[in-house]
């Protein structure tokens, strides 16, 4: 498998999950629901690197896509006054890609695991509320509580299914790029998702770009070092971990 | 009467319903248990626990797996309110304050969120597959009958037949599913299990239909929100939709979507609405689906629940308030 037919494969299950959703309204008013293709293409990581993957596999990535989807859709929500009609359905959006990732999950008779990814849910929330009620929280516990809010889903699918080995890199990588991601929009002035909600991360910035470089430093020796990762899944994960560092460095340059 | 002596005998059931709710929203996020415990002391009717137990008399009974379905639904509900609230930007609710008023839109999003996932959590108790296909049909039901709401806002050419198809996916789908989820879980044989879905179904739009009536006939202190709050946020109801075109009504309505009317008349809106011939026709149709719902209940094999669902549902569709 080369980089076009990793692209080819995220592709698929990106207009699979767009299939899951369709709804004329929405559609017209929120748009199609934001999937992001890193996240995707780390939940596929076990199936990328060619373990058996079947029919339940499949549907459960995309009943987790929804649940990121739906989570995403909320997030747009304005902390006030979201009265205009595309805020009003940006609440039901969230509320309906629940309901589809649920409704997925039963077809599929996958009762227990709706439960596990119903429990993840709840905590997502309750850890994205740590950025909210203020609490004295350390810099340790909120970057746990991104890498939680970033991959918890995932690992429960990937150990669902016992794709264990694969957890660590999930996770790692995930929470590496919304680190980035963060750090990039604070220099550039735009609203952060994390930084602006939390005293203790905004000023501890520096420790924030040091915690990044030690992560992605570890992580990429531990992928180059892998004998569970192929090739061709290692030189994805590389390149996925280093573009947004190397986006910096020219926009720096 | 009160609507909680029609079913006094359910009393020690609910109080086992009522304290897993305060342990189903509990949280490790403070704000989170704030808010959430703000919801649950603003009480409610609890309608929903009450079907779902009822509908389990007629099969195998036990309190400890049917709290299994009578706290996710009641959840269901509580979650869609707040999320309600924050597309109404309604500032009060039950007389008490909305959770997006006291914190914010935000926080309600993620209460909201928190007890659809405690919900999940709880049903998922009950192994029967069937009942989660009609537990997530419900929900994703529920909210197509709220982005139709949303679309159908101020729109005056929509039919009756359009506000019965909203209503339908808006309220009854849920009350119907309390029931048919309650009979399901008790492993109620499938026939009383169909009479029962439809029970809840006729008992939702003749409830539903009474609280639209009510929106406008009430008085704000009565319904702890400001009387007419539908037509404020443009939700057209069935007594609105009969009244349209009534002279004294036309006019105003027209104003008030178009933003031209003075808050005088809004009142004076209100007023025409309330003597106009659309509150008779909708209660004839609530009514008509109250008719249907006791139709339902004599089908049902005799039990003491049999008797419970009949007042219950007698209660609700000539409630005042």
């Amino acid at each position: 498998m080369n980089e076009t037919m990793i692209t080819q494969q995220v592709n698929q299950f990106k207009s699979d999950i767009l299939m899951q959703t369709r709804q004329s309204t929405l559609l017209n008013y929120t748009g199609t629901p934001i999937i992001d293709e890193e996240r995707l293409f780390f939940t596929l990581l076990p199936l990328l690197n060619g373990e058996d993957w079947d029919k339940s596999e499949r549907i459960s990535v995309i009943a987790i896509s929804l649940i990121f989807s739906a989570l995403a859709a909320h997030d747009l929500v304005k902390e006030q006054n979201a009265t205009s009609r595309e805020q009003q359905l940006q609440v039901l959006a969230g509320d309906y890609y629940s309901g589809k990732y649920y409704q997925l999950l039963a077809k599929d008779k996958k009762i227990d695991l709706i439960q596990q990814l119903s429990e993840c849910v709840a905590s997502i929330t309750e850890h994205k509320t740590r950025f909210y009620d203020q609490q004295n929280y350390t810099f340790e516990q909120l970057v746990g509580s991104i890498q939680l809010i970033e991959s918890k889903p995932i690992e429960q699918f990937m150990e669902y299914y016992s794709f264990h080995d694969y957890v660590f890199f999930m996770k790692e990588a995930l929470l590496l790029a919304s680190l980035k991601k963060e750090i990039a929009a604070y220099e550039r002035m735009e609203a952060t998702f994390y930084i602006d909600k939390s005293t203790v991360l905004k000023t501890n910035v520096n420790l924030l770009q040091t915690e990044i470089k030690k992560i992605e430093n570890s992580l990429i020796q531990d992928v180059r070092s892998s004998e569970l990762l192929k090739e061709h899944v290692k030189h994805a994960i590389v390149e996925r971990v280093t573009k947004c560092s190397l986006e910096t460095q020219l926009r720096e340059g | 009467m009160k609507l909680k002596l029609l079913y006094s005998d359910l009393k020690s059931d609910l109080e086992v319903i009522e304290k897993e709710l305060a342990v189903a929203v509990n949280s490790s996020s403070h704000l989170l248990n704030e808010a959430s415990l703000h919801l649950l002391l603003a009480g409610g009717k609890r309608i929903r626990p009450v079907f779902v137990l009822l509908a389990a008399k007629f099969g195998n009974y036990s309190i400890e797996s049917i709290k299994n379905v009578a706290v996710p639904v009641e959840l269901i509900h509580m979650a869609s309110l707040v999320h309600d609230d924050v597309i109404d930007d309604a500032e009060t609710r039950r007389g008490r304050e909305t959770v997006k008023a006291q914190w914010n839109n935000r926080v309600a999003m993620y209460t909201g969120d928190f007890l659809f996932a405690k919900a999940m959590e709880y049903i998922t108790e009950v192994q029967n597959t069937y009942a989660h296909e009609v537990l997530s049909h419900t929900m994703i039901e529920l909210c197509i009958g709220e982005i139709i709401q949303v679309e159908d806002k101020r729109f005056l050419d929509q039919t009756v037949r359009d506000y019965l198809r909203r209503i339908k996916r808006k309220t009854a789908i849920l009350i119907s599913a309390s029931c048919e989820l309650g009979a399901i879980a008790s492993g109620t044989d499938a026939k009383t299990v169909r009479h029962l879905k439809l029970f809840g179904y006729y008992v939702g739009m003749s409830f539903q239909i009474i609280d639209d009536i009510l929106d406008i006939v009430s008085t704000d202190e009565q319904l702890g929100k400001p009387a007419g709050s539908d037509l404020l946020q443009g939700n057209i109801t069935l007594p609105v939709l009969y009244a349209k075109n009534e002279p004294a009504v036309a006019p105003l309505l027209h104003a008030m979507f178009n933003g031209t009317i003075s808050s005088d008349d809004q009142q004076n809106l209100l007023k025409e609405i309330r003597k106009s011939e659309g509150i008779t026709k909708a209660k004839q149709l609530s009514n008509l689906y109250l008719q249907k719902a006791l139709n339902e209940v004599k089908q049902l094999p005799a039990n003491s629940a049999k008797k419970s669902l009949q007042n219950i549902a007698l209660f609700m569709s000539k409630r005042k308030f």
